[in-house]
């Protein structure tokens, strides 16, 4: 089956020509002049340098939401957060939640309980204006998540409705088998299967809206200067996702950081601030919305330890779909030898270089292999 | 300070720090493994470790003045070498008590300010022995946790003492499950 993808669209190099989808070009076997190295060197690049990323696909350009083609000097351009510098309290940050929210009054709001900060603060405004939501989270027995584990069911708890999918059944790298053709390549195919499975809680629930934390690290912990903001609120909304696997549920994930009335309050209730990886300045501003553990302990769990057992458990399909692409490509970046490379290396290690690699790999193999499979 | 091994099993995999080495001893086995005796003090001061939310906040305030001996540093110098060396003799060493601080607390504010803070994530065991040597809280309310962080072989050393986690510049010690005890 193959998926709408209305968050993907292309431009053509040559003729600046928009391209709604490549559907055609792909049948016609476009994809034989894929450049691999180019996406490696893209996932590594980090998704903040999108618009700096090399063309996979000669002469066609990926256009994200959120990005457009500047047709004068032929250069893609990310919508960039441009702030207006204002005063802001917590009655303006109220104000702009409440609207945020109020946009959904005719849908079921969910909210991805992860245990952390940022979805506890979207949790604890909807609690304070008593908008009715369900709570949704993976969760897990791991050691280092036990702080995470805590506050989910303390959450939980309290919550009308709550679900929570164990992790373990839905390690990343795993079901990579079943992902669905796409246009280009992306490396968040590699949580196929959990968000498979958080769709499929959603739809179960009937939750229309799925709200996400994402962009909280970034909102809440970056240095923010009066000067220049380079912050780009359409990453903290995964596209692929959204078109592959939440949208064919019915179900809309979004980032209640992606919101530019609250992003801009945000960013002026901050503004001078340093670097502050642990979210001390909203711990305290928001610590009426929060759990007292979340307000006086900064514990966040390392998802390393998920993302490498998940490697090393999907080892041998990943073989098989490598195989795969090679099998139906020809391409010789799908040679064995290329990924036992790879693979040889201490994976033990955390080297995150390493799994971007893999990553970046991975969902090369799986697009050729879904695509020509299909 | 007494050594007590938290051996933990998961699947056919056991993991256990050794005394002597210090080194991580993975081996698969299928037998239950015996854990050694454990003091009432280190069942206590694990649970807070399993359950970081019962631990008390650390207190900023300062109770000790620092001053600039040089004996201090060259204490926590020796310890460094001996980690980089020998995990037993910097044990033994570190049992040589010189109670200097009153807790841990200062003990680590001590360390960090004479030691590079680049290196600060590799020198965790010569931080947490040089504080059980030289806090006196240490030997009544006090323990040194050796962890791993599974599945890597990452490990870490901290502290748990009064009830608190001391070292506020540590935040990845809640990771780390314990193997080991020293105190």
């Amino acid at each position: 089956m193959r998926y709408e993808q209305p968050n993907l669209s292309f431009i053509n190099a040559r003729t600046s020509e928009s391209l709604a989808d490549i559907w055609g070009d792909l049948k016609g076997g476009y994809w034989k002049y894929s450049n691999f190295i180019n996406h490696e060197s893209n996932v590594l690049k980090g998704v903040r340098n999108r618009a700096d990323y090399e063309l996979v696909l000669p002469n066609l350009i990926p256009i994200e939401t959120g990005q457009k083609w500047n047709i004068i000097n032929h250069k893609l351009e990310e919508e960039i957060f441009t702030p207006e510098l204002k005063n802001s309290g917590i009655k303006d940050f109220l104000i702009h939640s409440k609207n945020f929210f109020d946009k959904f009054s005719n849908k079921k709001i969910g909210v991805q309980l992860s245990g952390g900060v940022d979805s506890s603060i979207i949790i604890g405004l909807l609690r304070f204006f008593g908008i009715s939501h369900t709570l949704i989270g993976y969760c897990t027995q791991r050691y280092e998540f036990r702080t995470e584990l805590f506050i989910q069911n303390l959450l939980a708890c309290n919550a009308k409705e709550s679900i929570l999918i164990n992790y373990e059944d839905y390690l990343p790298y795993s079901g990579l088998e079943n992902i669905p053709p796409h246009q280009h390549p992306d490396m968040t195919c590699c949580g196929f299967s959990s968000n498979q499975a958080m769709a499929a809680a959603c739809f179960d629930a009937s939750v229309d809206v799925l709200l996400t934390g994402c962009g909280g690290d970034l909102a809440l912990g970056d240095t923010i200067t009066t000067s220049k903001c380079n912050w780009i609120p359409a990453i903290f909304n995964y596209t692929w996702l959204q078109d592959i696997i939440y949208t064919p549920k019915g179900v809309h994930l979004l980032s209640f950081f992606s919101d530019p009335a609250i992003l801009e309050c945000i960013w002026n209730l901050r503004r001078g601030q340093q670097v502050d990886p642990e979210k001390l300045w909203a711990r305290v501003f928001f610590r009426d919305f929060l759990p007292t553990e979340l307000v006086d302990y900064t514990y966040k769990a390392d998802f390393w330890g998920l993302y490498i057992d998940g490697l090393l458990s999907s080892i041998p399909e990943i073989h098989t779909i490598h195989k795969q692409a090679y099998e139906l490509s020809g391409n010789p970046y799908f040679a064995e030898k290329n990924l036992n490379e790879l693979l040889k290396i201490d994976l033990l290690n955390c080297d995150q270089q390493l799994y971007q690699r893999l990553e970046a790999r991975i969902s090369a193999a799986v697009w050729i292999k879904s695509l020509l499979a299909a | 300070m007494d050594f007590t091994a938290l051996p933990y099993s998961i699947g056919n995999k056991r993991y256990r720090l050794c005394p002597w080495s210090g080194n991580l001893l993975i081996k698969k086995s299928k037998k239950e493994e015996k854990s050694s005796k454990t003091s009432e003090k280190i069942l206590k001061l694990r649970l807070l470790c399993d359950n970081p939310y019962a631990l008390k906040t650390a207190d900023n305030s300062l109770s000790y003045r620092f001053d600039k001996s040089k004996y201090l540093k060259r204490n926590a110098d020796l310890l460094i070498y001996l980690c980089r060396h020998n995990f037993l003799l910097a044990r033994k060493y570190a049992e040589l008590k010189r109670h200097v601080f009153p807790n841990s607390v200062d003990a680590i504010r001590y360390f960090h300010s004479i030691t590079n803070q680049e290196e600060a994530s590799n020198l965790c065991l010569p931080r947490t022995l040089f504080c059980a040597q030289t806090s006196q809280a240490f030997k009544e309310n006090g323990a040194i946790f050796i962890g791993v962080y599974l599945p890597s072989r990452s490990m870490h050393a901290w502290i748990i003492e009064n009830g608190i986690q001391p070292d506020r510049r540590d935040n990845i010690w809640h990771q780390y499950r314990p193997i080991a005890a020293i105190g």
